[in-house]
């Protein structure tokens, strides 16, 4: 009874019951960013930070932490990565240069610092980190340079400076050796237990994780930009390609580092200390930054050359940048993030204690031709089961994108296991390991406190040595597209992470060739497919509101599903031409864009959720537009008035998930990408620039249509608002808050229940403000920017015809300046009429056109062409005064030459009454400045020629209102006229001559309202 | 903010913590730790939002959001994070006190025109002057009075320039300083000398500046330079102090190149090498050079070069200047 009392009261082990931390504590206010660490013989530490001091600490090792007592011991270097001391001589690598720091008289501060070396070149980048420093055994250092990183292309490593991503060996003497290439932010290096010298990379271009290099005179590890300074790339006068692999032989690292355990790895060392660190004797302990955790590697020799594992070994430190060990066995842990961030605390020196017990971890790991031999540092507590050890590898791209995900994984199966009698060795038998591989392998229910390891395989320990390495040439990405922006992919790797749906499985599909009802399914990741039994619909958890979408879908014959947008709105997946990709209840497809069962189809398109006002109350339908199938669009626009059949609920909201149904039929889906569309789908008016400000008085009237902008300054403690005060209100229409300070009133920027999250003004301190207001119908939008930031975009269910702004102090004793205020008011938006359609496909001639002159217009299903000229062809049946013009051209050689003629009086039979009276809008792609295409000829011209090929059809947007005149190809803007003729006219289309054959088709028009 | 919960909410979850609901092959940022793979700038958080992180999910914001849009968003996920402690100014400016104090950074331009100076130097006494060399080819560059330092590059990542503070005194050859040293075969030829800089080393009041000559990329004398304030009778100047060590024996002379470089109206006087220079835009300036054999006279002597700006040249000033110690 007792004992078994003593078993329930027992917990889990984690790792503080091995290792404590503590932390030093500096002086106050003191920040130290450690960047090199080292110890004199008698246990005083120094340590170098990134602000160029050296500080003495006496006590370090005392058990009291508080005991540590701090002076500066040296100021003024330029950063320092790294600390050693040889022989009690300090020696500290700063950016531009490795010091020895000697205290001539003995009072314990530096008085002179000497130049042991100077030797690599700087080009002043922000990013030119120098680190250190191990020494080997004959007394030479070894520190490293980082490449740097410039604008525009920020992401590409660039050296700009001799020996830069360069390993360097240098003599106590001074003389310097450039030692080893390929380095992109090599963070750190140490020695191991053998005193082979090591680095440590960083993700990022050329490096797909983290990496733990030997250090090998001619190595090249990868990262291309260094190799400038080789032999081969003339000695710096040829810069290799950013984006193009190099062919030079890579040297791998020793391990590569999982990821998720390590962004940023610092330096490392090995523990010397003859077991006072627990039971990793000559093993190597990593710093990590970004998580915050020291990690443990351990090492073996194969075919002659380091590999091994990586372990996790302390977590929840701080932002470890440098370890060391001290004389006594403590680990100690240097922090710093400044600039990066990490895991908190981001500056000063953790102690990291070993408690003389014995944790339950791995404690060797080998490679064997047919599995792993692993070691233990304690017996087993049982014998895992096949069942209880995963395994699987993988490998990674080596490409100028950053880092790389684990790729081309294989699940691998444990076939036979055997642990030794004393319960410490482990066999695993563990087919078709190989080498160029990374092995994560995991054991549960046998009590490990880190129950995985990553181990790097460069060869295997028998057999021919290979070529391949783990981190594989791959074809270069792409181009980063423009389309590609601001998308999310949410089918990339585990779709299972983004959705719920039981009974999907992700797979390869195609049509089964016996049953056209069904699919046939393989191993792959094409494709998911509602196979399972009980299988429920596939939901996701995001939620969305306005979005455009883009994926994929094959059915099988009678297959049947659907996409609910939003929970509720479907999107009809079923094989049947006539209905597929219809939205339910509202709008079949218009064209036929479904091509057949067995058959994989791209669909695109935009939706808009339903839009409710401040009480809930619904003001605009949800609605799908430009909903295209392989490219066809097979349903222009259309609004839903309500959810839809099977929708989850007839409540509308203003956000939700997006559902793939399972319960209808068989169908697959894969590749679903969504990208949300800003502002409810609203763009923020662009500024109307040529509108000048004017000085500001309160007492302005202002419409709704103004913008507002000035200087403020707000007391501590001081509570205020501005108010727009309609004409015919009693109290304020609308408030801005102003309040920096008071607690439980509504902050600066704060519009009404609008409460402003972000707060980041301070009292006393001036700041800039901008609101610019707008009445759309029954609404008036408002947006409100502080120091340039946007930080409120409100949409307030009321307009107002007139009023003016005021201030009001709230809190007694405010002090509230308002200073260079100005003001402009803003042309309201000009609306559109609904659009008519001048031609679509007939006889011009027969629906209202004319032809005046020579020449034709010649009809071919939904394209005129020109013949023969010069002549117009002209809408009779009425006259347009303000208007959107949109129509498509094209040609077959860049000289054809016609345009597009717009507010000339009547012509009769003379064309050129529209050249003397109306403007025309050139098409010509070689004329020159005022007569190729864009240009209203003759007077102005446009500022670009963006058409497309010949043969390619492009677009003509002309918006004339008032004599303002605006032409847009292929939705570039390239001309802004301000015309002096008149003020209406008719619309017409040129044939110029016989060698000119140009094309119109989709000719439109809407008007612009008043 | 609606922009937030759109744009990045589904991978950086609702609040920012990294668990947004998207799948992805690998954890989305969380904002909470503050860790950020470019640098959590301001600037760096812009540009990863404007750009994305090519090869990860992290798309690119550019054509989508406008730049006050990602201006906002920056600070949405500042604030999600710990606080940055940001180096206040009172930490970061640098002020010679008790001791004196070098410095090393990357410098601006010291003038327009000038290049950037990777490996700068600036080595302050506790008489106010501050002496700002580039050390690649050690060079004086300028001579300030007034102010030391200031680190900028104890802010964001590191990496800006060390900013020296103070009005400048003197600005040597317009920021293009010549070699500061040169080797006279006869009274014709002389061949610059490059200085690679040695050691810095704080005595009671200045710093040494410690540097060899090379000849071919051998060392060929061993230079102790420091420079101080110094009055004589009655003006003002600057006092530099060179201890030459010879290396090896040499056929020529080593020595100290005209600090004015040359094209400058000079009239040299009977006082043994003082003259008196107008230049822009000090005026009149004198400069006294003037060489101290030490007790080996072979190998090693001391050079002492004053400076005294805005003076009136006449010739009883000129006298009691130098009756003057």
């Amino acid at each position: 009874m007792f004992r078994l009392l003593f078993l329930c009261l027992l917990q889990t082990p984690v790792e503080s019951d091995y290792y404590q931390v503590d932390y030093l504590q500096p002086p106050q206010g003191e920040v130290l960013e450690i960047g090199g660490m080292d110890f004199l013989s008698d246990g005083t530490l120094l340590v170098s930070t990134r602000r160029g001091r050296v500080w003495w600490i006496d006590h370090a090792l005392d058990p009291n932490p508080q005991a540590a007592q701090f002076h500066i011991f040296a100021e003024g270097l330029h950063e320092g990565l790294g600390l050693k001391v040889v022989d009690d001589q300090i020696y500290v690598v700063q950016r531009g240069e490795l010091s020895k720091l000697v205290d001539l008289d003995g009072d314990h501060i530096c008085d002179r610092v000497e130049v042991v070396s100077q030797a690599w070149g700087m080009s002043g980048n922000y990013h030119e980190f120098a680190y250190g420093l191990p020494v080997d055994a004959d007394g030479n250092f070894y520190l490293s340079t980082n490449v740097g990183f410039w604008s525009p292309e920020w992401w590409h490593g660039l050296s700009r400076a001799p020996f830069r991503g360069w390993i360097w060996k240098i003599s106590p003497q001074g003389e310097a050796e450039p030692w080893a290439c390929g380095a992109r932010s090599p963070a750190g290096l140490g020695r191991d237990a053998e005193g082979n010298i090591f680095y440590t990379d960083n993700q990022g271009d050329w490096m797909p994780v983290c990496g733990l290099f030997p250090v090998e005179k001619g190595a090249f590890y990868g990262h291309p930009a260094s190799l400038r300074w080789t032999e081969a790339y003339g000695n710096g006068a040829v810069v290799p390609s950013s984006t193009e692999p190099p062919a030079t032989k890579r040297t791998p690292p020793a391990v590569w580092i999982p990821y998720e355990w390590s962004r940023s790895t610092g330096n490392f060392v090995s523990d010397l200390t003859g077991g006072q660190f627990g039971p990793f004797s000559q093993q190597l302990f990593l710093a990590e930054l970004t998580n915050g955790l020291v990690f443990r590697c351990m090492l073996e020799e194969v075919q002659g050359r380091k590999q091994g594992a990586v372990v996790l070994f302390r977590q929840q430190i701080g932002s470890v940048f440098r370890v060391r060990f001290a004389p006594d066995g403590t680990l100690f842990a240097g922090m710093t993030n400044r600039g990066w961030g990490g895991y908190p605390p981001g500056d000063g020196i953790a102690r990291i204690r070993w408690q003389k017990n014995v944790p339950m971890e791995y404690q060797s790991v080998h490679l064997e031709k047919d599995g792993f031999r692993l070691g233990f540092t304690k017996p087993l507590t049982k014998t895992p089961q096949v069942e209880e050890i995963a395994v699987r590898d993988y490998d990674y791209n080596w490409w100028w994108d950053y880092g790389s995900p684990e790729m081309r994984g294989r699940s691998l199966q444990v076939e036979k296991l055997e642990l030794s009698a004393d319960g410490r060795s482990l066999r695993l038998w563990i087919p078709n390991l190989k080498a160029g591989r990374n092995v994560r392998l995991g054991i549960t229910g046998v009590g490990l406190l880190h129950e995985e390891l990553d181990y790097t395989i460069n060869q295997m320990p028998t057999g021919q040595l290979v070529q391949a390495s783990v981190a594989k040439k791959v074809q270069p990405p792409q181009e980063r597209a423009h389309d590609e922006e601001g998308w999310l992919t949410l089918t990339w790797g585990n779709p299972w992470d983004a959705w719920t749906g039981e009974g999907w499985q992700l797979v390869d599909a195609t049509l089964d060739p016996a049953d056209p009802t069904k699919f046939l399914l393989s191993p792959g990741n094409g494709a998911l497919v509602n196979v399972g039994p009980n299988c429920k619909d596939f939901r996701s958890l995001a939620e969305f509101g306005d979005l455009e979408f883009r994926f994929q879908f094959m059915l099988p014959e009678h297959g049947d599903s659907g996409l609910y947008f939003m929970d509720r709105y479907e999107l009809q997946l079923v094989d049947d031409p006539s209905a597929c990709c219809g939205v339910i209840g509202a709008k079949g497809p218009r064209a036929k864009g479904y091509r057949g069962p067995g058959q994989w189809h791209v669909v695109e398109g935009k939706f808009f959720a339903p839009r409710f006002d401040k009480e809930g109350n619904k003001i605009a339908d949800a609605r799908f537009e430009e909903i295209r199938v392989d490219g066809v669009m097979v349903i222009g626009a259309t609004t839903c008035d309500k959810p839809t059949g099977g929708a989850v609920s007839m409540e509308e909201v203003p956000m939700g998930p997006l559902r793939f149904q399972a319960t209808a039929g068989l169908a697959a889906i894969g590749d679903i990408r969504v990208r949300a569309l800003t502002s409810a789908g609203q763009e923020v008016p662009a500024d109307a620039d040529d509108l000048a400000w004017q000085d500001f008085a309160f007492d302005q009237e202002l419409g709704t249509n103004f913008e507002l902008q000035g200087q403020a300054v707000l007391s501590d403690g001081g509570v205020a608002s501005l108010d727009f005060i309609s004409q015919d209100g009693a109290g304020p229409a609308w408030s801005i808050a102003l309040n920096h300070t008071v607690a439980g009133k509504a902050r600066t920027g704060s519009i009404g229940t609008h409460l402003l999250r972000t707060q980041f003004l301070q009292p006393e301190i001036p700041f800039t403000w901008r609101l610019r207001s707008r009445q759309q119908g029954p609404q008036t939008h408002l947006w409100l920017w502080l120091n340039q930031i946007l930080v409120q975009e409100v949409v307030l269910d009321q307009s107002w015809a007139d009023g003016h702004v005021q201030l009001r102090a709230i809190a007694p004793e405010t002090e509230l300046h308002f200073s260079k205020m100005q003001w402009r008011g803003l042309p309201s938006q000009s609306e559109l009429g609904p659009v008519q359609v001048l031609w679509a496909q007939g006889d011009p001639l027969t629906q209202g056109w004319a032809m005046s002159g020579p020449g034709a217009f010649v009809v071919d299903g939904d394209v005129l062409k020109t013949t023969g000229g010069m002549g117009l062809l002209w809408y009779r049946q009425r006259q347009y005064k303000d208007f959107q013009l949109d129509l498509e051209w094209k040609v077959e050689r860049k000289e054809n030459n016609s345009g597009v003629f717009v507010r000339f009086p009547n012509p009769g039979d003379d064309p050129w009454v529209a050249v003397h009276h109306g403007y025309e809008i050139q098409i010509c792609d070689v004329g020159d400045a005022t007569h190729n295409t864009g240009s209203i000829y003759s007077f102005q011209a446009s500022t670009s020629v963006p058409t497309l090929e010949p043969g390619q059809w492009n677009h003509y947007r002309l918006r004339v209102n008032g004599q303002h005149y605006q032409v847009f190809v292929n939705e570039v803007l390239v001309n802004e006229f301000e015309g002096k003729r008149g003020h209406h006219g008719y619309i017409g289309l040129q044939n110029h001559d016989d060698t000119s054959p140009v094309r119109f088709r989709n000719i439109r028009i809407a008007e612009i309202l008043p | 903010m609606p922009l937030f919960q759109q744009s990045c909410a589904p991978c950086h979850g609702e609040q920012g913590d990294g668990h947004g609901l998207v799948a992805l092959d690998r954890p989305a940022r969380s904002f909470q730790t503050g860790a950020f793979s470019f640098g959590n700038t301001p600037a760096a958080l812009f540009r990863t939002i404007e750009h994305g992180i090519g090869g990860t999910p992290m798309p690119a914001f550019a054509e989508s959001l406008s730049a006050e849009q990602i201006q906002s968003l920056v600070q949405v996920v500042l604030d999600f994070g710990p606080e940055v402690k940001a180096a206040s100014a009172e930490d970061a400016v640098f002020v010679v006190e008790d001791r004196p104090l070098a410095i090393r950074g990357t410098m601006d331009p010291v003038a327009d025109g000038c290049e950037r100076i990777p490996r700068g130097l600036l080595v302050g006494g506790l008489d106010g002057l501050s002496f700002q060399y580039n050390t690649e080819d050690l060079r004086l560059l300028a001579v300030r009075q007034g102010g030391f330092a200031l680190r900028k590059d104890w802010e964001n990542r590191g990496g800006d320039p060390l900013q020296p503070l103070g009005h400048i005194l003197f600005l040597v050859d317009g920021g293009h300083p010549q070699s500061m040293w040169v080797l006279s075969a006869d009274n014709q030829t002389s061949l610059p000398l490059f200085a690679q800089l040695k050691a810095t080393e704080a005595l009671a009041e200045e710093i040494v500046v410690e540097y060899d000559l090379l000849r071919q990329g051998r060392p060929i004398a061993k230079v102790r330079e420091r420079g101080r304030l110094h009055t004589r009778g009655g003006w003002i100047g600057i006092q530099r102090h060179f201890e030459v060590t010879l290396l090896e024996s040499m056929a020529g002379k080593i020595q100290l190149r005209d600090i004015l470089g040359g094209g400058h109206q000079r009239q040299f006087l009977a006082h043994g090498s003082a003259r008196w220079v107008d230049i822009e835009p000090y005026g009149a300036c004198l400069i006294a050079v003037k060489e101290t054999p030490s007790s080996n006279p072979k190998a090693s002597f001391d050079v002492v070069q004053e400076l005294y700006f805005g003076q009136n040249p006449s010739p009883q000033n000129l006298k009691a200047w130098e009756e003057a110690e």
